[in-house]
C-alpha cells in the first residue's frame, strides 16, 4: 500500500515538475526574460536615471534610427564582420589543418597535441592580456624581432592600420585549439578501415582529404563553423582586453559598442538596440549559412 | 628513399611550426614573468631572464650602476642599491674606463609575490573559487534532473521546449545584460555573489550533453528497476547518475571552465573589491600597472595555472567526451 502511494505520487506528473521546474524556471527568468526585456528596453527611451524607474518614454524605433545615423556605426558594422569572417575563415582552416596534422601517427604526438589544446582552457581576458604585451609598441617582443631584422617598430595596436589585423591574429590564435578539438572528434571517428583502403588504392594525401576525409566529418565541419560563428559574433573580453575598441573605433564591434554605449554612456537604449542588431546580424547569418552551406539534408546540432 | 626523407623532415617542420605557434606566446607569459621589468624595457625576447647589467668596483665589492652619461673621459652614473631595485647614490662621477659589465641569469620569482600582494589577488582567487564551485554544483543538480527528463520522460511539447532550449543557445551574450543587470539591480543583487552564481546554474550545453548520454543508456535498466519499485529520483540517483560518471566530469569541466573565465559578466554586475572575481581583477591590474610587464604576466600565470593543471588531468577526458556528445548530426 505504502511503495503504491510512494510510487503513485513520485512517478506522476509531480515528479515531472520537479524534475523540470528548476532547469525551465532558470531559463525563463535568466534567458528568456531578458531576451524579451531587450526588446522593450530597445524601443523606450533608456538612461542612467530611467533604467530603474518605470516612467521610460516610448520611442518607437528611434533608438534603431540613432544607432544606424550614428556616423561610425557603418565603420563599426564594417569592423564586425571583418573580424567575424577573418576570424571564423582562419580559425578554422588552421584548426582542421592541426588536427589533421596532428591525428597522424608520429612520436609523441597525444601529448603534443594535449599541449597544443591548452589554449582552449585559458580566459579570454588572459590571453588579450599576453598578446597586448606582445604587440607592444615599445617593448613588445614581435617589435624587437622586426627590429632584429631591420623592418623596425610598428605600432600593432595603436595605429588604426595595424589595430584590426593585430586583434584578428589573437581571436584567431585564440580559437585555433576550439577548432582543433572539434575536428579532432570527427578525425577519430573515421574507421581506419578507410584510411587503409585508401592507402592500397595510393590515393594521394589531398585526394583523400578532398574525397574521403572531408565528406565524412561534414556533420561536424557544419556544427564548428555555426558554433564559431556564434562565438565570434559575442566576442568581447579579448577585444576589451587589448585594445578596448580603440584606436578611435579601429577595433570597436558591435558587442563592444553596446558595451560602450550602455556603461560608458549610459545610453542604454541604444545598448539594446545594438544588441538586437548582434541578434539579427546573426540570424540572418544563420539563416544563409545553414541554407546554402548545410541544405536541407542534414541537419546542425 | 631521399623523397621519404624529406617527407617525413617537412612533416616534422610543421609539426614544430605549429606547436611552437601554439605553445610560444605562453611561454612568453612565464618567462616574461621571471625577468626583472628593466631588464624588459631594455628589450629581450628571449626565454631566459638573463640581465646585463654594468658594475664599478668600489673598495673591492662590486657596485652595479646605470649609466646616466657617458663621454671619453667622464661618466655619469646613478648606483643601485643590492637589490638593484632603488638607487643608494644618484649622479656619481666615475672614469668611463671602470664601468664592466656583467652578464648573468637571474629567475625573478619575487615578481609573483609581489604581484599577488599589489592588488588582493588572493581574495579574487577566493571569490572565483567559491562561485565556480556554486556553478558547478548547480549546473549538475538542474542539469541532470532537467536531462533526465527531456530523454526518458514523455510529456506534451517536449521537443519544442528541447529546441527552444537549444535556440537560446545561438543568442549572443550582450543581449542578455542590460536586461539582466535592470533584474539584478531591481531584486537588490548587483554586487553580491548571487548575481555571479544563480543565473548561471541553468546551462542549456549541459543539459545537451547529459541528455545525449542518459538516451543512450538501455531500456531495459530502467524497466528492471521500475519493476523493483524504484521511483523516477532513485532510478536517476541510484542507476543513471553512477554510470554517466565519466559525462558528468565533462559536464562539471565545462561549468567549471566557462564559470573561471566569464568576464562581461562579473564586470558588469560587481564594482566592488571585495566580490570581484579574479579575471575582472586582472583586467584592472593590467589597466593600472600596465608599465609593469612582469608583474601583469606573473598575475596572468597564476590565473590560468589552476585551468591547465585541471586540463592537462582531464585532457582525454575532454577530448572523448567531445567525440561522443554527438556533436554531429
Amino acid at each position: 500500500m505504502f511503495t503504491n502511494l510512494k510510487s503513485l505520487i513520485c512517478n506522476s506528473k509531480l515528479t515531472l515538475y520537479l524534475f523540470l521546474l528548476p532547469a525551465i524556471m532558470m531559463v525563463m527568468v535568466f534567458a528568456i526574460y531578458p531576451l524579451l526585456y531587450n526588446f522593450s528596453l530597445s524601443v523606450h527611451e533608456v538612461t542612467s536615471s530611467t533604467l530603474l524607474s518605470e516612467d521610460r518614454p516610448f520611442v518607437g524605433l528611434n533608438n534603431y534610427k540613432e544607432v544606424i545615423l550614428e556616423p561610425d556605426f557603418i565603420e563599426i558594422l564594417r569592423n564586425t564582420l571583418v573580424f567575424s569572417i577573418f576570424s571564423v575563415l582562419f580559425q578554422f582552416l588552421f584548426g582542421l589543418a592541426f588536427a589533421l596534422f596532428f591525428h597522424q601517427e608520429f612520436p609523441l604526438h597525444k601529448p603534443l597535441r594535449g599541449l597544443l589544446l591548452i589554449g582552449w582552457v585559458i580566459p579570454p581576458a588572459v590571453i588579450g592580456t599576453i598578446w597586448r604585451w606582445l604587440f607592444n609598441c615599445d617593448i613588445g617582443v614581435i617589435n624587437y624581432f622586426l627590429n632584429m631584422i631591420g623592418i623596425g617598430s610598428v605600432g600593432w595596436l595603436v595605429t588604426q592600420t595595424f589595430a584590426m589585423s593585430s586583434v584578428l591574429v589573437a581571436n584567431i590564435w585564440f580559437a585555433i585549439p576550439f577548432n582543433m578539438i572539434l575536428m579532432t572528434s570527427g578525425l577519430v571517428s573515421i574507421p581506419n578501415s578507410i584510411h587503409d583502403a585508401a592507402a592500397i588504392d595510393g590515393t594521394t594525401f589531398f585526394q583523400k582529404l578532398w574525397h574521403i576525409i572531408i565528406p565524412m566529418i561534414k556533420p561536424n565541419i557544419y556544427a564548428t563553423i555555426i558554433l564559431d560563428i556564434i562565438y565570434t559574433f559575442r566576442s568581447f573580453p579579448l577585444i576589451w582586453n587589448m585594445t578596448k575598441g580603440g584606436p578611435v573605433n579601429a577595433t570597436t564591434v558591435l558587442p563592444v559598442w553596446s558595451y560602450i554605449q550602455s556603461f560608458n554612456f549610459f545610453n542604454f537604449g541604444a545598448g539594446t538596440a545594438i544588441a538586437v542588431i548582434i541578434l539579427l546580424l546573426l540570424l540572418i547569418i544563420s539563416i544563409i549559412y545553414i541554407k546554402f552551406f548545410v541544405g536541407k539534408e542534414e541537419g546542425v546540432l | 628513399m631521399f623523397k621519404q626523407h624529406l617527407d617525413k623532415l617537412t612533416r616534422y617542420f610543421f609539426l614544430i611550426l605549429c606547436a611552437a605557434i601554439m605553445v610560444i606566446p605562453f611561454i612568453w607569459m612565464v618567462s616574461t614573468s621571471l625577468k626583472s621589468q628593466s631588464a624588459i624595457n631594455k628589450g629581450s625576447a628571449g626565454f631566459l631572464p638573463i640581465e646585463i647589467v654594468n658594475y664599478i668596483e668600489k673598495d673591492g665589492e662590486k657596485e652595479y650602476v646605470e649609466i646616466i652619461e657617458k663621454k671619453e673621459n667622464k661618466a655619469v652614473v646613478n648606483i643601485y642599491d643590492e637589490e638593484r631595485k632603488h638607487f643608494k647614490e644618484s649622479f656619481v662621477e666615475v672614469s668611463p674606463q671602470s664601468i664592466k659589465r656583467d652578464t648573468f641569469i637571474k629567475f625573478h620569482f619575487n615578481n609573483f609575490v609581489e604581484a599577488f600582494n599589489k592588488v588582493p589577488f588572493g581574495r579574487y582567487f577566493l571569490n572565483t573559487i567559491f562561485v565556480s564551485f556554486c556553478v558547478v554544483i548547480g549546473v549538475l543538480l538542474t542539469s541532470s534532473l532537467a536531462a533526465y527528463a527531456f530523454a526518458r520522460m514523455k510529456f506534451v511539447g517536449k521537443d519544442a521546449i528541447f529546441y527552444l532550449f537549444i535556440s537560446m543557445m545561438m543568442v549572443p551574450q550582450p543581449i542578455y545584460l542590460i536586461p539582466s543587470y535592470y533584474l539584478l539591480t531591481k531584486i537588490h543583487w548587483v554586487n553580491t555573489f548571487w548575481a555571479l552564481i544563480v543565473p548561471w546554474i541553468a546551462n542549456i550545453f549541459s543539459i545537451f550533453l547529459l541528455r545525449q548520454q542518459f538516451k543512450t543508456i538501455p531500456q531495459d535498466l530502467f524497466d528492471a528497476a521500475t519493476i523493483d519499485g524504484c521511483t523516477r529520483f532513485e532510478i536517476l540517483w541510484r542507476i543513471v547518475l553512477p554510470i554517466s560518471k565519466p559525462v558528468l566530469a565533462t559536464t562539471a569541466i565545462f561549468a567549471l571552465i566557462g564559470s573561471w573565465n566569464s568576464f562581461m559578466w562579473p564586470l558588469v554586475m560587481t564594482n566592488s573589491d571585495k566580490i570581484r572575481v579574479l579575471q575582472v581583477g586582472l583586467s584592472y591590474f593590467a589597466q593600472e600597472s600596465s608599465s609593469s610587464t612582469a608583474l601583469l604576466m606573473a598575475a596572468s600565470t597564476f590565473t590560468v595555472a589552476p585551468l591547465i593543471i585541471l586540463f592537462l588531468f582531464a585532457q582525454k577526458q575532454i577530448i572523448s567526451s567531445f567525440v561522443s556528445s554527438g556533436l554531429k548530426g
